[in-house]
């Protein structure tokens, strides 16, 4: 915990100084979790305010301060699910944004402004970012949080909030659609070049 | 029984490939926690007030209606439940009222004939 129980009781309670602590303390890491689970930079503060704006709205129903931290988890899936939902909608506007961001890149690198081991980081990001568009954001979200936040399964229980068995099984599904994917992006460049 | 078990077995055995967990580990390394703009914080507030305000504002206008519509009720039901013949000069009278009200001489006549009769 970053904070500690009283702050989020006096929160709670309708204290906004004490909500404002709460927000300073969890942002930076909230921003991270944002910014992995919906890979668009120049989105991630505005759902990052997104979220504690729902926490601010929401903090009366939170059962106990013991278990603040997978409430505002859980709240940041539901915000990056909605955002991707909204972003599925307006899919034709991401491509050719994500071709300008290539533009932009192929040019730094023509001029020589990016070193190679900037240039592999985002070949990388954006290859993962292709390997998670090609599953559905339940997996993407689900497989974020497990695998590169690296969240526990009891973590992962409590912000889903299902049982062991559910989140096992929803877990096998979404490895296996991914390593599905993974096979047909790997194959794409092979084919692409032309060999077999 | 059997089945069950290798049906868990299975779920906790599928592990991703280190080719996959390799790239989500250098995603995680490419892509390290922001930091916050200076304008986060006050828009952040700018946000929660004016819902705060719309959410003030809905909930006023909710209790004026909720008012009022208990007034319109408590009115209607007043007008609904009273009798209606207590109200009208017209129901409120009996037959024989309102026969001696349209004829008042032949009212006037029958009396004076009774009145002879008991002579």
């Amino acid at each position: 915990m970053l904070v500690d129980f009283e702050l989020i009781e006096s929160a709670r309670g309708g204290n906004d100084a004490a909500f404002n602590q709460i927000v300073l303390a969890y942002r930076k890491r909230i921003l991270g979790t944002i910014s992995r689970l919906i890979g668009r930079p120049e989105d991630v503060e505005d759902v990052g305010q997104e979220v504690f704006l729902r926490l601010y709205f929401s903090l009366d129903q939170l059962r106990t301060a013991e278990v603040f931290e997978p409430w505002l988890y859980r709240l940041t899936v539901n915000a990056a699910y909605d955002y991707l939902r909204r972003q599925k909608r307006r899919h034709e506007s991401r491509m050719s944004d994500l071709s300008e961001q290539q533009v932009i890149m192929a040019d730094a690198v023509a001029g020589g402004k990016v070193s190679k081991e900037e240039l592999r980081r985002t070949d990388m990001k954006e290859f993962v970012d292709s390997l998670l568009d090609s599953v559905s954001e339940e997996d993407r979200v689900l497989l974020t949080l497990k695998e590169v936040e690296g969240l526990s399964l009891k973590e992962l229980e409590q912000v889903y909030q299902v049982n062991e068995n559910a989140l096992k099984v929803r877990l096998f599904r979404a490895r296996q659609r991914v390593i599905k994917a993974f096979g047909k992006l790997s194959e794409t460049p092979a084919k692409l070049r032309g060999v077999d | 029984m059997a089945n069950e078990q290798r049906n868990r077995a299975e779920l906790d055995g599928l592990e991703l490939p280190a080719e996959i967990r390799a790239s989500f580990a250098a995603y995680r390394e490419a892509l390290p926690d922001p930091e916050p703009g200076a304008n986060f914080m006050p828009q952040l507030w700018v946000r929660i007030d004016s819902q705060r305000n719309g959410t003030f504002s809905f909930g006023w206008l909710a209790k004026r209606f909720v008012s009022v519509a208990v007034a319109s009720c408590l009115a209607m039901s007043i007008l609904f439940l009273t009798p209606v013949h207590q109200m009208s000069p017209i129901y409120g009278a009996t037959y024989l009222d309102a026969l001696s009200a349209d004829h008042p001489d032949d009212v006037a006549d029958a009396d004076l004939n009774r009145s002879i009769e008991t002579l």
